[in-house]
Order: C-alpha cells, then sequence, then structure tokens
C-alpha cells in the first residue's frame, strides 16, 4: 500500500529536504530580473529570475532590500545571495534573496566577499592586530601612483600642517595588471629601508574594478606584514576595500590620511613651550614647597620663640620659691605653736611652781638633791631651797624612817 | 648633540625608577615621540610628587636638556622629498624629486 500524503504533509517534506541541502542555503544565483515589484505596502521585493531555459520566483524582504545599492529593474542582470525555501501556502519554491548586486560587478564583489571572509577568519582583520600610528612620526612613506593626484593632495596637506616633514614616496600604479604587484613591493620596500615611521597608502575614488588592486590578497597581505604602521586611504569614503580592514587604520580619502599621519608643527612647538613653562612652575612648586615646610617648621616651638623655654622654666622657679616660702612658713607656725604647748606643761612641772605651794628642797654641800635622811651625818651642812630664798642649815638630829 | 651623561646609573632608585634620566641612550637619539614621554613623566613628577631638593633640580635639568633636544629635532628637521626605487639587483635607491604644488 503506497503512501498517501497530504498535500500540506508534502509541501513540508520538500521545505526540509530544501533546508538540509546546505548548497541551497547561502547559495548565489545569477540571473535575468524580471516582474521585478516593489511591494510599496511593505518594502518587500518581488521578482522572477530566468535565463534561457527556466524561472525562479524570487523575494527580498525589506530589511535586506534596504542595503541593496542599485535600483534593480525588469531586464537586469543580477547576482543574487540567499536561501532556497518553499512557500508553503502556493507549494512554489522560491529564492529569498539576502544580497544582490548587478551581474556585470558580481564576479568582482563575489571575489571581494570570498577573500574578505577568508582573510577575517584568519583574523587579518582584528583589532588587536592594528599597530598605534605614531604621534610624532620622523618621516612619512606613502605607496602610490608618482603621478596621480593623490599625492599632490597628501604633499599639499602636509605642507599645511608640518612643512618641514620629510617623505618618502615608494611608487606603485594603483590600477591596472600590474598594481596589486607593485603595491605589494612597494610597502616591502619601505619596510626594507626602515627609514619612515608610518605609511600611507593610497589612491583616488574610481569604480570596483578601478580600486580592484586593494581588494587583492597580495597587497592585504603585504599590508598585513608590515612593521610599519599603515594607513589606507582608497578611493571616497564610501569606498571600502580589503586594504582598508586589513590596514592600521583607515581613511575616508588621501587627504585625510595626510591630516591622521602628520601632526601639526605649530602643536609640537607649543607643546615643547608648554613642557618648557611646566619645568619651571614645577621647579618652582618643589621650591615653594619646600619653602612652606621650611616656614611650617619655624613657627612651631620653640624656633618661633627662643625665650619661651627660658620663660617657662622662670616661671616654675618661681612657683618652687612661692612654694618654699609658705612652706617654711607654715612650718615655723606649727613649731611656734608647740612650743607654746610645751612651755606651758613645762611651766607646770617646774619645780618652782611646787615650792611656791610651801614645798622645799634640800641639797647637800656637794649641791645634790637630798631624798633620804640617810645620806647626811649630824654636824653636816645643808642648804633648803624656798619659793623666796635660800637657808642654810646644820643637822642636829636625824631619824631614818 | 647634547651630552648629558651625569644622571647615568645614579637614578636607579627611588622616583628615578620610573623616569629615565639619559636623554641619551647608547648612541641612538631620542625620538620625539620618547622625548616628549618623558618630559610627560618628569613634569608630573615635580608637579606632582614632594621631590627632595636635588632630585627635583636633576629632574629640571634632565627636563631643560629634554626641551632642548626636542627643540632640536623639530627645528632640524628639514623637508626631504624622495623617491624610494631598487635596483635590478635588489638594492634600494634614495632620488630626491620636487613637485610643485600650492600651498
Amino acid at each position: 500500500m503506497p503512501k498517501i500524503w497530504s498535500v500540506s504533509e508534502l509541501v513540508g517534506q520538500i521545505g526540509q529536504v530544501l533546508q538540509e541541502r546546505k548548497d541551497f542555503q547561502n547559495c548565489w544565483i545569477s540571473g535575468e530580473l524580471s516582474n521585478f515589484k516593489n511591494h510599496r505596502a511593505s518594502g518587500h521585493w518581488y521578482f522572477t529570475l530566468k535565463d534561457e531555459f527556466s524561472s525562479l520566483k524570487g523575494v527580498m524582504f525589506k530589511s535586506r532590500a534596504e542595503r541593496v545599492r542599485f535600483v534593480p529593474s525588469d531586464g537586469m542582470k543580477v547576482i543574487v545571495r540567499g536561501n532556497l525555501r518553499i512557500y508553503d501556502r502556493e507549494g512554489t519554491i522560491q529564492f529569498y534573496a539576502e544580497e544582490m548586486e548587478p551581474s556585470g560587478l558580481g564576479q568582482l564583489y563575489l571575489a571581494f566577499e570570498q577573500l574578505k571572509k577568508k582573510l577575517a577568519e584568519e583574523g587579518l582583520f582584528e583589532q588587536e592586530r592594528k599597530k598605534k600610528i605614531p604621534a610624532y612620526p620622523r618621516r612619512i612613506g606613502i605607496v602610490t601612483s608618482p603621478t596621480g593626484a593623490v599625492i599632490r593632495d597628501i604633499i599639499n596637506v602636509m605642507g599645511r600642517r608640518h612643512p618641514k616633514m620629510p617623505w618618502l614616496l615608494a611608487p606603485a600604479a594603483v590600477q591596472g595588471e600590474a598594481a596589486p604587484q607593485e603595491i605589494a613591493q612597494a610597502i616591502a620596500r619601505l619596510n626594507r629601508s626602515e627609514a619612515v615611521d608610518v605609511i600611507i597608502i593610497g589612491r583616488g575614488g574610481g569604480s570596483l574594478e578601478e580600486l580592484w588592486a586593494f581588494n587583492t590578497e597580495i597587497v592585504a597581505r603585504s599590508i598585513a606584514a608590515s612593521r610599519i604602521p599603515i594607513i589606507s586611504a582608497v578611493g571616497h569614503e564610501t569606498d571600502v576595500t580589503i586594504s582598508d580592514y586589513v590596514a592600521d587604520l583607515r581613511a575616508p580619502t588621501p587627504s585625510a590620511a595626510a591630516e591622521l599621519a602628520v601632526p601639526i608643527l605649530i602643536d609640537l612647538e607649543f607643546q615643547i613651550e608648554q613642557f618648557r613653562a611646566r619645568l619651571r612652575s614645577g621647579l618652582e612648586a618643589q621650591i615653594e614647597r619646600k619653602r612652606q615646610h621650611l616656614a611650617g617648621i619655624a613657627n612651631k616651638g620653640p624656633l618661633r620663640d627662643p625665650f619661651w623655654r627660658i620663660d617657662q622654666n622662670r616661671q616654675r622657679l618661681d612657683t618652687l620659691h612661692m612654694r618654699l616660702q609658705e612652706g617654711m612658713t607654715r612650718f615655723v607656725n606649727e613649731k611656734n605653736g608647740i612650743l607654746k604647748l610645751l612651755a606651758a606643761k613645762l611651766d607646770l612641772l617646774s619645780p618652782l611652781t611646787i615650792l611656791g605651794r610651801g614645798y622645799s628642797l634640800a641639797y647637800d654641800e656637794e649641791g645634790k638633791l637630798l631624798r633620804s635622811a640617810a645620806h647626811v651625818e649630824l654636824q653636816d651642812q645643808i642648804y633648803v631651797q624656798l619659793s623666796e630664798g635660800r637657808l642654810s642649815c646644820k643637822v642636829t638630829e636625824k631619824e631614818i624612817k | 648633540m647634547m651630552a648629558f651623561e651625569e644622571g647615568k646609573g645614579d637614578f636607579s632608585e627611588g622616583l628615578a625608577d620610573t623616569i629615565n634620566m639619559n636623554i641619551l641612550e647608547g648612541n641612538e637619539t631620542i625620538s620625539l615621540e620618547s622625548g616628549f614621554e618623558r618630559l610627560e613623566s618628569i613634569v608630573k613628577a615635580l608637579e606632582q610628587k614632594d621631590l627632595p631638593l636635588e632630585k627635583a633640580l636633576e629632574y629640571f635639568k634632565v627636563g631643560v636638556a629634554l626641551v632642548q633636544h626636542c627643540s632640536t629635532v623639530l627645528n632640524q628637521a628639514e623637508k626631504q622629498m624622495q623617491v624610494l626605487l631598487e635596483d635590478p639587483d635588489g638594492q634600494l635607491q634614495y632620488q630626491p624629486v620636487s613637485y610643485d604644488v600650492k600651498g
């Protein structure tokens, strides 16, 4: 029993088969445009691509169509990049275009895209590879035709910015068969000479064919191999070549390249003047800093008031002196008090006071106080001290208790 | 050419580490680019750092010599227009050339 497909099933399967064919995706077709319609409301383009024997419907959506740089029309031979898909609703195979170029340029364009992709994959356009354009080149290298307008433009700009700037031209044809080889050799020659700090490669605007030398692999590789930084200035602002991608810097025009490469002489002179002035004021600032530091030290402590310490010592001495006096006075006063007290006590104990109460003292001839009758003999001379006056007596009788 | 050799070796310490004090490196002349770079670091040091006086004076001296040198480099620059060609045997050839261009 053969399988019975539903229409949508089968159309869906065809769509899948188409998508699985890698060479139907992101592929290029060349053909003639017919039935070209620019759908005004959506901005999408609808067309048929045909050749002698066959035709294929095509669509280009607005977002892609906006990038096409020419206006397509019926009968025009074009080369289109895109994907082959099925339009389910009608069961028709259509070409969904991403990019469209007029066919004459198609080959070159394709070659350009292929080389660009190849070199990009090798990393030749990477930002990290880019060499810095020196700010103060000693000499400018130029690769261009010795007879073209480019060299004159560059010389004019250099003369205006830096009339003393030396330059070295490595002449090369910039269009025609020999151009790629000559440009590559000129770049290599400048590298060998080591006489320049930056290289400008340039040519004026032209058609894609005329600019072609700058889209060749040999030129791209010679730029990549250059040890000297390269500014690429090919064509007009809108023309972008492979050289522009590989170069260390892209300038929109050769004059602009000269502006980027050549410093302005009076700016340099001004800069040197600035350095001179800054050096002087920098040194002055250093000295001023020292001066202030010194002033700071001088304003502090003993240096500011040399008598300060002496005065302070004097004050201390005065204080001690006063304390000494006070202390002495107090001492004397205290002792005086004690003395009076003792004097009063002494007075109470004085024998004279006792005698005043009617007692008397007896002494022997040698003046020793007599305490016992046993110490005297009869007929001894003794003395009796009274409160008032003194008696001289003779012992006539004695009795020991 | 200026001979400013005094600084050689004596400045291997401290702040001078970051600044190359020799204005001549061997026999090679200092380019405007590195001259400006060195001047920038010397001037910054003078402007921002508190330097010992002798060092500040040394910086100043070297700086002035560098200014002199850069100025000489600029003044000595002479417009030189040449074409670079190659002999059949691969030798490089420099030929003077003149272009009439309006300024």
